[in-house]
């Protein structure tokens, strides 16, 4: 029995040669995400600093919710139970930003959360007087273009493309990479399908059920 | 109408629904419109639709507002307490004890900045 070439090619080989194309808009999305971590002089494999990103914004405040000076119990305890799905927010004023985040989150969704509010103001988008970010994505508000672009940027910068491509086809579960990279698993499983290299995820980790998430998920 | 905020105008008009609990279609027999240009109207910047002068015009009646109020350098960019409680209504997936615990928040900014920069003569 005889098999074609292409049979024989190792499955990343394959990837590489198949790979499918972004789209415009996440390109674009890529490169802001690539203009940070060179500006930061970051390493594609490496956690991005948040705080160094953030320290680029004049007059950017940032507050973890229980250390507010003078913050009622009742008002922590809010953020705590009901409001949990609550992950942060941030005020406008003349002076600059204050980002008041939700401590009872884990450190890696924080992160997503000041990432977002940090590429609203570096992309230059007009802003609200209040954004309020929610768990993963959620209470998404005003501009909702704005939104996706902030959004994508945020999750690109904290975890680029060619370290994720590059762990993957070296066979890494996504835990790790979620891991490697501080970040929550639902991002590396959201940057996966954006930047379409599910067949990748798929061929060298067997094992990992990874479920289906459209494109424009966030 | 040429150069409207459209997620301005979607902002306000959830804050006032909101606020008075009106439902679409009560809200639009009160501003004279069908429900479904109130629909469009509530999707912002995610329609395409722009409403005529006249529809603006009997909207920002309906808000107590002026038509100049919604030209697109007019939204805040400063926010006071008024402008962040405009937003926090408009946002369908707050309670409003979420809306109550994110306003005390704020009020606590403006109080402690307030006792940090003395006030200017």
């Amino acid at each position: 029995m005889t098999q074609s070439a292409t049979e024989y090619q190792p499955k990343n080989e394959r990837h590489r040669r198949n790979r499918q194309r972004l789209s415009e808009s996440q390109i674009s999305i890529e490169r802001h995400a690539i203009r940070l971590r060179s500006e930061l002089r970051v390493s594609d494999f490496c956690a991005l600093p948040h705080d160094a990103a953030l320290a680029r914004i004049p007059n950017c405040e940032v507050w973890a919710l229980k250390n507010l000076p003078g913050v009622k119990f009742e008002t922590v305890n809010h953020f705590r139970t009901d409001g949990f799905h609550i992950g942060a927010f941030a005020i406008r004023d003349e002076a600059g930003v204050v980002i008041v985040f939700n401590d009872a989150h884990p450190p890696n969704a924080v992160r997503v959360n000041l990432m977002e509010e940090f590429f609203h103001i570096w992309l230059g988008h007009r802003p609200d007087v209040l954004s309020v970010y929610g768990e993963h994505g959620s209470l998404r508000t005003h501009d909702a273009a704005k939104e996706h672009e902030a959004y994508g940027c945020a999750i690109a910068a904290l975890l680029p493309y060619a370290g994720l491509e590059a762990l993957l086809a070296r066979g890494s579960h996504v835990d790790l990479i979620a891991e490697r990279f501080a970040v929550p698993t639902l991002v590396v499983e959201q940057r996966i399908a954006a930047t379409k290299l599910g067949d990748l995820a798929n061929s060298t980790n067997p094992q990992l059920a990874l479920t289906p998430i459209a494109e424009d998920a966030y | 109408m040429v150069g409207m905020d459209r997620g301005l105008l979607a902002t306000y008009l959830r804050a006032k629904m909101t606020e008075e609990k009106l439902s679409l279609r009560k809200a639009a027999d009160m501003v004279g419109c069908s429900p479904a240009t109130l629909s469009r109207l509530l999707s912002g910047e995610e329609s395409d639709y722009v409403p005529d002068t006249a529809t603006v015009t009997a909207i920002a009646r309906w808000l107590d507002k002026n038509i100049s109020d919604f030209e697109s350098d007019m939204r805040p960019t400063t926010s006071s307490l008024a402008n962040v409680e405009i937003h926090l209504h408009a946002l369908p997936d707050l309670t409003s004890d979420d809306a109550r615990a994110i306003a005390d928040v704020v009020r606590l900014l403006y109080d402690s900045k307030r006792n940090r920069v003395p006030a200017k003569e």
